[in-house]
């Protein structure tokens, strides 16, 4: 293979480490008007009386906007097809404000300048509500109000559920251990570096075209539909590049606002939030705190499993009413357990809403198991390794909740592999060394899923065009989010085609052009589009060699395709250029063009395994990770660079997860205390450990060239692993993350 | 487009007396800028913005043999890579190479950390440590020369009125031959981390008789600004240095930090760290390690 498996730099990687490449807040629009909203400071408030004759008296101040004249539709933004449903709790600006960060009102004026200092004159007076910040109390709060028979929308859970096979209460009953913990994840944020931003214009004909770094852009034409009641038609929605996003912007925050600004002025609007902003008015990763038992016989078979997991959502419910079903998803697809008892509640807390975020429930359910799992190794004595060993799946096993199969799943060679690679029997063994700095090393396991299979529409449409001059044209609503993914298409693609990636032109991602698609998120870029693609250069593979027989006077049996050529073997060789052959079809009225629409059957499982090493200053506290091992089952790495980039990354965001990044609400008013980079702390690169990058290619059977998916996984197992670390240096059964310095001494300091 | 600010970028220090001396309007001087530009996308505008992070009249460090002086606009990186003052004054090159990341401290500036006065400023206590003196330039034309907590009054306070500006630090050498000092921080991470304890120790040791004659220790992070601690010191002075001083050493920072901060929500946590940081400077100051008699006692 000539273009798989290769290390193909990135498609626009010198765009934009040379600045050449325009994101959102750079584009150059001629009359451009520019935003500031209104946050609310109350956590739970109505709003008594808002004036804002001093913000629309400004010179230069365009438009104020706020619940008095502003559509007041309900919508939720999660949605990304039209008939969708979900509990529709959001407004453009509520009436009843429900966190510190809702939105207040909007002040467009021409300057940002202006718009700053005119919001800054709008007159706020609250009406204040009682509040609740996290999920205890918010679920007491429900029970309390399940009684009264009378609660409203958002005072009752947001989504419950509950699965149960085999017979957990027996197989309890027999246990010869049973070890409970309660684990704790922190609301994390996903810190892209390019901040929310969103710019809309009326067009010509009326139509509303929208400017977006987004992951979907008919996600964002259905929601902004909802949310203005401009119907869908009147909406055209463009990706602009994205400075990443991590499922921050898979929900439109600004896009509804900026979309009825736009409308309403007849002008161009940009809304462009600052970092503060946008920690505290966008989206974040739920907090989960999660009530898990296992039960094992003596020789570490696991009996059943009892988990109970509290989702704090916040204010909205976006994509809430899915986190309880998709963390019950990820405890039946690695290990092999008889029995199983699961209960998921999400609930409204009065913080800043939860969304997509890399993982999408994945990173806080494998905390919550995994760590457990480290738990119940060391009160059976075993090592954990082994311990896993004895309970994973094997390829091929099946879901025993869908029934649907897990593919060739090699959670076991990561394992197996992985444990020789790293030397762990040694290391796990020899146990923590004595001092001041104790080491230790810990493990963890984990699975994410390939793509939205078996619900909603899990699809995808292509077209390719062969272009006169020998390229392609690719057409489809592909979301890069920066992480490479157009990159490994144009592989996929040119692989099959033996054409340069070079050759292929991704054309804009536009509602008015490409075919619907659900966009980039459950990690179905390279498993799902990838093959979309790869059978739509299969099908234009078979055009292009039909057109070429008749020109070459031969047999699509004779014909190859090489170096962008059609050539012709055998004893009278010949060759055609794509190009010549394309230019001729066009003489001839026909274009050489290929449709295809790629529906999923599977849904296979990524798999990994991580293992860390960690020194921990006794005194202050501090962890250092010392040595990191990643492990991958991703069927093939269809771009080894990329994957292994997809990897460090992850491992940098789990070692946040693990260690230093909490959005943590202020318990007295709501208020978002890590609202800043100087207070929410992520890994930085002197952090980072030295990681080795192991993969197993043991091909997927139903993905493009045997691929799976990484992006997602990669930053699932490194918070458990780095945890699981620390307990076995310290002896200690630290299950509240982040794992900070000050809650290492907590534990340690009263044995002091 | 946002309001605008006069700026003006003089050559000289004569240019910037005349400078200010004409103008009324409030004024900021800006080196590095690492805490002026976000200030000035936040908070009110100054009328007029002195750029003199180009003035190399500032930008100096200069060994006599008796003290060294060093330019208020003289970056971070410099004083941490400097040879002749890690050899004089490792206290000083020590926490400024523990600023931030390279980027900042190739901007931010020994008289911007002094300026800013911010409560984990690495410099502060290191400053007030080695008991330097701070040349001002006022906007009257005179010059001032003032001790540490003359300038540094209080959390981001500073006796500095409008359009002075602070042009050298003079820092003694103590103690000749016997001179040794070291700096300790925790912050939550390796680098960016701000501080949320640092010591900055300096000791007359007469090493032919493994003994502490004089010592003074000062805390940053534990109050409105830099704090000596005479308790600490004096537990270390006259004594020979083994692992009973070790041991009294971090009990007496323990019980500072009781002192400084009894009741606040960070004391349990920062009465342990300090032991940590305590023996994080010994084993600076003393190239050796350091056993505790606490390990006894700590979990295995």
């Amino acid at each position: 293979m000539k273009h798989i498996s290769s290390s193909l730099p990135i498609l626009d990687g010198y765009d934009k480490v040379s600045g050449r490449l325009c994101f959102t807040a750079d584009l150059k629009v001629e009359g451009l008007l520019h935003t500031k909203l209104v946050f609310s400071s109350a956590a739970h408030a109505k709003i008594r009386r808002i004036d804002v004759d001093a913000a629309g008296a400004v010179p230069g101040v365009i438009g104020v906007f706020h619940h008095g004249n502003t559509p007041g539709n309900s919508y939720n933004s999660t949605i990304w097809f039209e008939d969708q449903e979900a509990p529709e709790d959001e407004t453009m600006f509520p009436r009843v404000l429900r966190h510190v960060g809702d939105r207040v009102a909007a002040v467009v004026a021409e300057t940002q300048e202006i718009a700053d200092r005119a919001a800054g004159l709008i007159e706020v007076e609250y009406d204040c509500l009682p509040a609740v910040f996290d999920a205890l109390a918010a679920r007491d709060f429900c029970e309390e109000m399940a009684a009264s028979d009378r609660a409203s929308m958002f005072e009752k859970p947001v989504d419950e559920t509950i699965f149960d096979y085999g017979n957990t209460e027996a197989a309890f009953n027999r246990a010869d251990l049973i070890v409970e913990d309660t684990v704790t994840t922190p609301k994390t944020h996903h810190c892209a570096m390019e901040n929310h931003v969103c710019i809309a214009m009326p067009e010509t004909d009326g139509r509303i075209l929208i400017l977006t770094p987004c992951q979907s852009i008919f996600a964002v034409q259905f929601v902004v539909a909802r949310a203005t009641g401009v119907p869908a038609s009147q909406l055209r929605v463009v990706k602009t590049p994205i400075g990443g996003s991590f499922g921050g912007k898979a929900e439109p925050v600004l896009d509804p606002l900026c979309a009825w600004f736009a409308k309403t002025l007849q002008r161009p609007v940009s809304i462009a939030f600052n970092r503060g902003e946008t920690f505290t008015a966008t989206r974040t990763r739920s907090k989960a705190i999660g009530y898990i038992q296992t039960a094992v016989n003596r020789d570490g078979r696991i009996l059943a499993r009892d988990t109970d997991v509290l989702i704090d959502v916040g204010a909205y419910c976006t994509g809430g009413i899915f986190l309880p079903t998709s963390m019950s998803q990820r405890l039946c697809r690695i290990y092999n357990i008889d029995s199983q008892h699961y209960r998921g509640r999400s609930f409204y807390t009065n913080t800043l809403p939860s969304g997509a975020y890399r993982g999408y429930g994945s990173p806080q359910i494998h905390a919550i198991s995994e760590i457990n799992l480290d738990h119940v190794a060391r009160r059976l004595g075993m090592d954990p390794v082994k311990f896993r060993l004895k309970n994973l799946i094997r390829p091929n096993d099946a879901d025993p909740v869908t029934g649907l199969g897990l593919g060739n799943a090699r959670i076991r060679d990561c394992v197996e592999q992985g444990s020789v690679h790293f030397d762990w029997g040694n290391r796990w063994s020899a146990g923590s060394t004595g001092g001041r700095r104790k080491r230790g090393v810990g493990m963890a396991c984990a699975t994410h899923i390939n793509g939205c299979f078996p619900g909603f529409h899990e699809a995808t449409t292509a077209t390719l065009r062969l272009r006169e001059d020998g390229g392609l044209d690719l057409t489809c609503a592909l979301h890069d989010l920066g992480c490479g993914s157009n990159t490994v298409l144009a592989q996929i693609i040119a692989e099959v085609l033996d054409i340069s990636p070079a050759r292929i032109v991704f054309c804009e991602v536009d509602t008015e052009i490409c075919e619907y698609d659900l966009g980039t998120r459950a990690s179905r870029m390279t498993y799902i589009a990838g093959e979309a693609v790869r059978q739509t250069a299969e099908r234009l593979k078979q055009q292009i060699l039909a057109a070429a027989s008749l020109e070459l006077n031969s047999a699509v049996a004779d014909l190859f395709l090489g170096d962008g050529y059609v050539h012709r073997g055998g004893v009278h060789e010949g060759a055609i250029s794509l190009a010549e052959l394309a230019a001729r079809e066009a003489g001839r009225d026909r274009s050489v063009s290929a449709t295809e629409t790629y529906r999923a059957s599977a849904n296979p499982g990524s798999y990994a395994a991580h293992f860390a090493e960690v020194e921990v200053d006794t005194l202050t506290g501090a962890v250092q990770v010392v040595d990191y091992l990643a492990v991958h089952d991703l069927g093939r790495a269809i771009n080894p660079q990329l994957v292994e980039g997809q990897i460090h990354g992850g491992i940098q965001m789990g070692m946040g997860y693990a260690l230093f990044e909490d959005i943590d609400i202020d318990a007295d008013n709501g208020r978002v205390k890590g609202d800043r980079f100087s207070r929410y702390h992520l890994a930085n690169a002197p952090e980072m450990p030295p990681v080795e990058v192991l993969l197993v290619e043991n091909n997927e059977p139903t993905g493009p060239y045997g691929a799976k998916a990484v992006g997602e996984i990669a930053t699932i197992p490194p918070a458990p692993a780095i945890v699981n670390a620390i307990n076995h240096a310290l002896d200690t059964n630290l299950t509240e993350l982040p794992i900070t310095p000050q809650r290492i001494i907590d534990v340690l300091s009263p044995v002091l | 487009m946002r309001d605008l600010v006069q700026l003006a970028r003089p050559d000289s220090v004569a240019e910037v007396v005349a400078l200010v001396g004409g103008f009324s309007g409030n004024i900021s001087y800006i080196a590095g800028g690492t805490d002026m530009v976000i200030a000035l996308e936040q908070g009110p505008r100054p009328d007029l913005v002195i750029d003199i992070s180009r003035m190399q009249a500032l930008n100096f460090i200069d060994a006599d043999i008796d003290a060294i002086h060093i330019g208020a606009a003289t970056p971070l990186s410099t004083l941490a890579e400097h040879h002749v003052l890690a050899a004089k004054l490792p206290v000083l090159t020590q926490a400024a190479g523990q600023v931030g990341s390279l980027q900042i401290r190739n901007r931010a500036t020994i008289g911007g950390n002094i300026a800013s006065a911010v409560p984990g400023g690495d410099l502060l206590p290191v400053l007030k440590c080695l008991d330097c003196r701070i040349e001002v330039l006022r906007r009257d034309k005179t010059t001032t020369i003032q001790a540490f907590d003359e300038v540094v009054t209080g959390l981001g306070k500073t006796s500095l009125g409008n359009g002075d500006i602070i042009a050298a630090i003079t820092i003694p050498l103590q103690f000749g031959a016997n001179r040794i000092s070291a700096f300790g921080k925790i912050g939550r991470r390796r680098e960016l981390a701000i501080a949320r304890l640092n010591l900055a120790l300096l000791a007359d040791y007469d090493s032919s008789a493994n003994r502490i004659n004089d010592v003074r220790i000062v805390a940053g992070a534990l109050g409105p600004v830099p704090l000596r601690l005479r308790s600490v010191e004096r537990q270390l002075r006259g004594r020979t240095v083994d692992n009973t001083l070790a041991d009294d050493f971090l009990q007496a920072l323990t019980a500072a930090v009781d002192a400084a901060i009894p009741g606040r929500i960070s004391q349990a946590y920062k009465r342990h760290a300090v032991m940590g940081l305590g023996l994080d400077l010994l084993q600076r100051l003393f190239a050796r390690e350091f056993s505790w008699a606490g390990w006894a006692k700590a979990p295995a």
